[in-house]
């Protein structure tokens, strides 16, 4: 898959992660893995991407005698998801344009 | 390898990174590992399932880079520089260096001055310290107060060497920072 649009694409898998209740990082591999091929090292930059964004803030609470940092999504975070479904039926028509002319090329 | 080692040695290989980020760099990975354990895995596998540490180094540093290098382009086009960030920089560097130089070696001239006080106060405490106690034999009340000034100067001699160390330490921990600062701005791809 091409590398910008994993990026835009694991940005909103984290945040619907996020709208069933805050999570963790660890937590979130495991969920989002499921659907789409993510790493630590990946979803670090994409949640603090998140977070300057204001699609997410962060807290840190007490686990087992340890600090857990754990991630909210905000109003602009939901904002976001709604967006990328909004814009499902755009992606969908450039994907029918693209898959006519490829299929026409190969005739 | 355990967590600390890990942790250590992703430590060092982010050493370019600004501390902060690399301590929540470090948290991260910290959190992980420990929640992996809580999820059934020994130490040393939790470690080993991480994968390797330089290439979490390099990504990080990476995306740091790249992230930096996206807000500073943005920032760039809205202030509207037309200069390329590594040809800044070196402007930046050139046109201060009268600046920065003297303010340098002015520093280092202080601290050498602070030792050389140092140095001054104890040598005089203790070179004059016998002569002082020979002269309590003749007049007692000179000597006990030429002891007096002898052990006042070797105390002040000793706390401004302990505070000139303390001092040359910090100054040190600056110029690493400046180093690695500059040599971070440098690095390609790195735009201001």
């Amino acid at each position: 898959m091409d590398a910008q649009m994993k990026k835009g694409l694991l940005e909103v898998c984290v945040l619907a992660s996020l709208k069933g209740g805050d999570s963790y990082g660890y937590q979130i591999v495991k969920d989002v893995s499921g659907y789409i091929e993510i790493s630590e090292s990946t979803l670090y930059p994409i949640l603090k991407r998140l977070d300057s964004g204001g699609y997410l803030t962060t807290y840190t609470s007490e686990y087992n005698g340890r600090l857990r940092k754990y991630y909210k999504i905000t109003p602009s975070g939901c904002e976001k998801i709604s967006e990328f479904v909004r814009e499902w039926d755009e992606i969908q028509r450039v994907y029918r344009y693209i898959l006519e002319v490829d299929n026409s090329d190969q005739k | 390898m355990t967590k600390n080692e890990f942790l250590k040695l992703l430590k060092k290989k982010l050493r370019l990174l600004p501390p902060q980020e690399r301590q929540r760099v470090l948290d991260y990975y910290s959190e992980m590992i420990e929640d992996e354990i809580e999820a059934g895995h020994s130490e040393v596998d939790a470690v080993s399932r991480r994968g390797s540490i330089d290439a979490i180094a390099e990504q990080t540093l990476r995306e740091y880079i790249a992230e930096r290098s996206e807000g500073e382009t943005e920032e760039d086009e809205k202030n509207k520089l037309p200069t390329s960030g590594f040809g800044k920089r070196l402007a930046i560097a050139v046109v201060s260096f009268p600046i920065w130089l003297p303010l340098y070696a002015a520093g280092w001239s202080v601290l050498a001055a602070l030792f050389a006080s140092a140095i001054s106060c104890i040598l005089a405490g203790v070179v004059r310290l016998a002569p002082s106690v020979m002269i309590i034999l003749t007049d007692g009340a000179a000597g006990w107060f030429q002891v007096g000034i002898c052990i006042t100067a070797l105390g002040c001699g000793i706390l401004l060497g302990c505070g000139s160390w303390e001092l040359t330490k910090l100054w040190l921990k600056m110029t690493g920072w400046l180093c690695r600062g500059i040599r971070y701005s440098f690095r390609k791809g790195v735009a201001v």
